[in-house]
């Protein structure tokens, strides 16, 4: 596949909400010989721009660069750490996985109890909650871990990007890496008219790095580009799988923040149509993107949203299909290329 | 503490949210000597600005003025008030001393059934604020003339000295106004090559307000929010809290600003100050929305511990509060052409 | 005014689907305004010119209603919420949707034995009489929007309708325009009917951006508390229209408000003091614009929020049409 070795630096790179750093520093290396101008703002957003002298609209391309993971919020005598979630996880997915932690990367376990030890049925049958568990860097005191894992540092999941059978691949943080590397791809091309490439940071714990962005660097209409949830998993009810893997990019008309623009997506929908490409729209009403707060800067502007299915999103390993990420980038490819002031002029 | 007869007056004020005016004069009287200009804005945020050498940029010390209370949502036949609130846990309103300010301010009390009258069951029921009723020993036409609904409610003060703590209702934020006008106080023996504004925000404890358009209005270039976190005490574990009497608490998580931070704990390591650190995600202060105004301020959050919050026995450790003063005016005095330029990097 | 307010419950507008809302408005204020126009977000923003202080008065177009999902093998429709939807209320239905078909609201009832007994949106759906996916397909597509069948119903000086939640405001709005004397107008006002109020007040925060005006006014609906056996709350229909002190996002501007009650007060205008803890306006995005603006509220004391049968008092909105009025002329 193309872009395979940018998204597996993406996904095995450290991100968690707070310090996307690493995740800006690869894109930046690889977009460096596409745009005319690369930006950072104060809540470390990368913003990259191309076409400043076409004229008409100017299209925002938007990503989020950050993942969801922990925080250490305390230490104990023993050198355990406790730790808070960033970003929404399901306790469930946590217990005896492996981390990292902190600037310094040093390896973790977030242990659990042996099940030998477990007294009986009770205890077995019992979600265990996060403020309970602990992560052990084999610190053999408090000392010794704070000076590994000072308070305040971020956690990440340790997971290494691979192929799994043929064109299926499993990693972390394919939400949103995914869709950072598509809109680095896209970069790779010329349009008609201004781009403003959006890498933003803190998505995860409150869509809140791209309202500075949106607002310094204003666009008139605009593409947040995810990875969104697919539960297509036995148990779960036919409408309430919200995407499938193997049918395509995932077409957002509501989510839990906005109603996407409707003129815009019939156009979308339109090409998909006319380059045969796959699609489907996303069927639950559940979770928001950072387009929703796009929409909203200052006298507003026109958006959408358009996702890569991933199963396992917010978990330590996520899987999605070779063939969704190729077509949803052919299809914004496509699309970008067809448009015209016409579909993209005023309201009505 | 250097003052506490000016802490006792800032507390003892009332000032719900939309009615931060009322403490207007006081800072006024406070800040005048020290600052270089001071304005009151339509809102009812204040701000006053001590300009720096050579001033080519701004730090806004944010605290808020606003305290909890609640609304009078209606009258009942008998002259009993119903009242509203979003801010404060019923559970501590039976048997409290409140203020109503109507066209004049009356005192009330909200009174529950006799202990010798309720069954067993329904003592353990919690109160939920709409079975609660205030009693201000007049009947319905008198309170009627005095109050209206929408009137505002704060706690009765009481400022006290417990044992070396000090205690009283809405030192959540007064305390961040008390060491904002401590730290102006200070300036003018510093050097600072920053302006400073001292901002005295309305509305934190209801929609941010002041914090919003205040930073839209003054523009700073960064900013530190100065407010109260919670302090451990029995049914708050340290583990989730931090502990009176171990220095002010500097917020450490993805929505503050990390190089602004390394510099407030350079500064405190550098002098000695103690200080702790309260990991959070986003942080429950004015620093939440500052940060995220126009195209973005950098922001830092360094509070007073303080047990609990939202309560007329609000408890803190007067000698926190002089570290946090310590601290932030050695700040001040620390920043310097190199900490600028890191802090706005590449932008 | 009954008929204004009809026809506007008839119109058919749930969030981002405005379109019909917006024609009939513009119709009906015609040769009434100085100016008429789309913003860029696609509220209707009629300009009335004056000399003074720029004044910004929003009722929002939108109302709530359900977008479908997902459509099954046997032709029944999932659907999502668009605002607020009560979804105890939402069971027996009549929606209608953008096309004129019509469905009824039913669920899964395996376990409840004729009770609705856990409401999550997911456990519900419609039956729009289609007996195969294919046929359904003909008739809606996943993302059709639909509302609550319109039902207009007068008794004596009272309503019966939904979607009074807000066409009552658009109704105060243009009936005020309407009654608006040119020459003693004390604003520069705007009247902007705002979109997608429900799902995040959004019309109102891009227009307030754009005019940024130095006053805002929201009309729109409120709670009701004279009802058997419920929430306290001091408004009961009949009574006057309320100025809003404070709801569940934002507290008035004390300038806004006892402006309102003095006018009231000067022209003998029943009115009630609002205090409610759940909900807010399109005052909400205003407050924040820039470096402020001092909003208020207008609203019309409304019973049961959000169903199919929202009920409010004539009285209360020429009450309403009146204090308005009163406020932006001399």
């Amino acid at each position: 596949m193309e872009n395979i070795e940018l998204i597996q630096k993406l996904s095995n790179a450290f991100g968690v909400s707070g310090d996307e750093r690493e995740i800006a520093e690869i894109l930046r290396e690889e977009i460096k010989g596409d745009v005319e101008k690369i930006k950072f703002d104060a809540m470390g957003n990368l913003i990259a721009m191309k076409g400043l002298d076409k004229s008409g609209f100017k299209v925002m391309l938007n990503a989020h660069m950050d993942e969801v993971g922990l925080i250490v919020t305390s230490i104990d005598e023993k050198g355990f750490l406790s730790f808070k979630k960033v970003g929404g996880i399901d306790d469930r997915v946590l217990l005896g996985k492996r981390v990292i932690v902190g600037e310094s990367k040093i390896k973790g376990v977030i242990g659990a109890k042996a099940i030998h030890l477990q007294k009986k049925k009770d205890e077995v049958e019992k979600t265990v909650e996060s403020d309970t568990m602990t992560i052990d860097i084999g610190a053999k005191n408090k000392e010794e871990a704070e000076k590994f894992a000072p308070l305040g540092s971020l956690v990440a999941f340790d997971t290494k990007f691979e192929k799994l059978n043929e064109k299926y691949y499993i990693g972390k943080a394919f939400d949103d890496r995914l869709g950072c590397s598509i809109v680095a791809n896209l970069l790779k091309y010329n349009f008609n008219f201004p781009i403003i490439a959006l890498f933003s940071t803190q998505e995860e714990i409150g869509l809140r790095g791209v309202i500075t962005g949106a607002y310094q660097y204003t666009p008139d209409m605009s593409i947040t580009v995810e990875g969104t949830i697919s539960a297509d998993i036995p148990e779960v009810k036919e409408h309430l799988k919200c995407s499938k893997i193997g049918q395509g990019p995932v077409i957002t008309i509501k989510d839990r923040t906005l109603i996407t623009d409707h003129k815009l997506r019939e156009k979308l929908i339109y090409t998909a149509k006319k380059q045969n490409i796959p699609y489907q729209f996303k069927q639950v009403i559940a979770g928001g993107t950072d387009s929703s707060k796009i929409q909203l800067t200052k006298s507003g502007v026109r958006v959408l949203t358009v996702a890569v299915p991933v199963r396992y999103i917010h978990s330590p390993v996520s899987l999605f299909y070779q063939d969704d990420y190729e077509n949803t980038l052919k299809l914004l490819y496509e699309f970008l290329n067809s448009l015209k002031e016409e579909y993209y002029g005023t309201v009505n | 503490m250097a003052d506490y007869n000016l802490l006792e007056e800032l507390t003892n004020i009332s000032a719900f949210p939309g009615e931060e005016s009322n403490v207007h004069d006081l800072i006024k009287r406070e800040i005048l000597k020290y600052a270089d200009k001071i304005s009151s804005l339509k809102t009812g945020s204040m701000f006053a600005i001590k300009t720096g050498s050579p001033g080519k940029c701004s730090i806004m010390l944010d605290a808020h003025i606003d305290e909890v209370g609640a609304i009078v949502s209606g009258i009942t036949e008998e002259g009993f008030l119903r009242i509203q609130s979003n801010f404060i846990d019923p559970k501590i309103l039976p048997g409290s001393v409140i203020v109503v300010h109507g066209k004049k301010e009356i005192k009330g009390v909200i009174g529950i059934k006799p202990f010798h009258l309720t069954s067993q069951e329904d003592l353990k029921k919690a109160f939920r604020i709409q079975e609660l009723f205030v009693d201000c020993g007049l009947n319905k036409k008198e309170i009627e003339e005095i109050v209206s609904i929408g009137d505002s409610i704060t706690f009765s003060p009481s400022f006290s000295k417990v044992n070396e703590l000090v205690s009283n209702k809405a030192l959540d934020d007064r305390i961040g106004v008390y060491v904002i006008i401590e730290v102006f106080k200070r300036l003018k023996r510093i050097n600072h090559i920053i302006n400073v504004i001292g901002h005295f925000a309305c509305q934190e404890e209801f929609s941010a307000l002041g914090a919003i358009t205040s930073t839209y209005v003054l523009k700073p270039d960064f900013a530190i929010a100065i407010d109260v976190t919670h302090a451990s005490s029995p049914n708050v574990s340290e583990k989730h809290s931090s502990e009176l009497g171990k220095g002010p608490t500097v917020f450490i998580g993805p929505s503050v600003d990390r190089v602004l931070n390394k510099k407030i704990i350079d500064t405190a390591q550098k002098y000695g100050i103690p200080f702790q650190k309260e990991v959070g995600i986003v942080s429950q202060t004015d620093a939440t929305y500052i940060q995220i105004v126009e195209k973005g301020v950098p922001v830092g959050v360094v509070s007073v511990p303080l047990r609990y919050m939202h309560t007329p026995v609000e408890v803190v450790d007067p000698q926190d509060v002089e570290k946090t003063i310590n601290l932030l005016s050695l700040f001040i005095q620390e920043v310097d052409a190199s900490f600028l330029e890191a802090l706005y990097g590449e932008y | 005014m009954e008929q204004l307010i009809e026809k506007l419950i008839n119109a058919f507008g749930p969030s981002s689907k405005e379109e019909a809302v917006k024609e009939l408005i513009k119709s009906e204020l015609e040769q009434k305004v100085d100016e008429i126009r789309e913003d860029k977000f696609g509220n209707l923003v009629a300009h009335v010119e004056g000399s003074g202080e720029k004044l910004l008065v929003a009722a929002h177009m939108d109302s709530i209603g359900v977008i479908v999902t997902d459509i099954d093998k046997n032709g029944f429709l999932r659907i999502g919420e668009i605002g607020g939807l009560r979804k105890s209320f939402l069971v027996g239905q009549r929606i209608l949707f953008e096309n004129g078909i019509e469905g009824f609201v039913y669920y899964e009832d395996k376990e409840s034995n004729w009770e609705v007994k856990d409401q999550k949106i997911e456990k519900f759906f419609v039956d729009i009489g289609a007996y195969s996916k294919a046929k359904a397909k003909e008739l809606v597509q996943i993302g059709t929007e639909g509302i609550y069948k319109p039902n207009f119903y007068k008794s004596d000086r009272r309503i019966i309708a939904p979607s009074l939640d807000d066409r009552i405001g658009c109704a105060v709005a243009i009936q005020t325009i309407k009654n608006l004397k040119k020459k003693k107008i004390k604003y520069n006002t705007y009247f902007v009917f705002t979109v997608q109020e429900e799902v995040g007040v959004k019309g109102s925060r891009t227009s307030s951006y754009e005019i940024y005006p130095d006053i805002g006014i929201s009309l729109d609906v409120t709670d009701a508390g004279d009802t058997p056996e419920t929430y306290p709350v001091s408004l009961n229909l009949g009574e006057g229209p309320t100025i809003k002190v404070m709801d569940g996002g934002m507290i008035s501007s004390k300038y806004v408000r006892d402006e309102l009650i003095k006018v009231a007060k000067k022209e003998n205008i029943p009115y009630q003091l609002e205090v409610i803890s759940k909900g807010t306006t399109d005052a909400y995005a205003m407050q924040t614009t820039k470096a402020g603006v001092l909003a208020g509220s207008i609203s019309i004391s409304t019973r049961y929020i959000h169903t199919g049968g929202e009920v409010a008092d004539l009285g209360d909105v020429e009450n309403a049409v009146n204090l308005l009025k009163n406020f932006i002329e001399k």
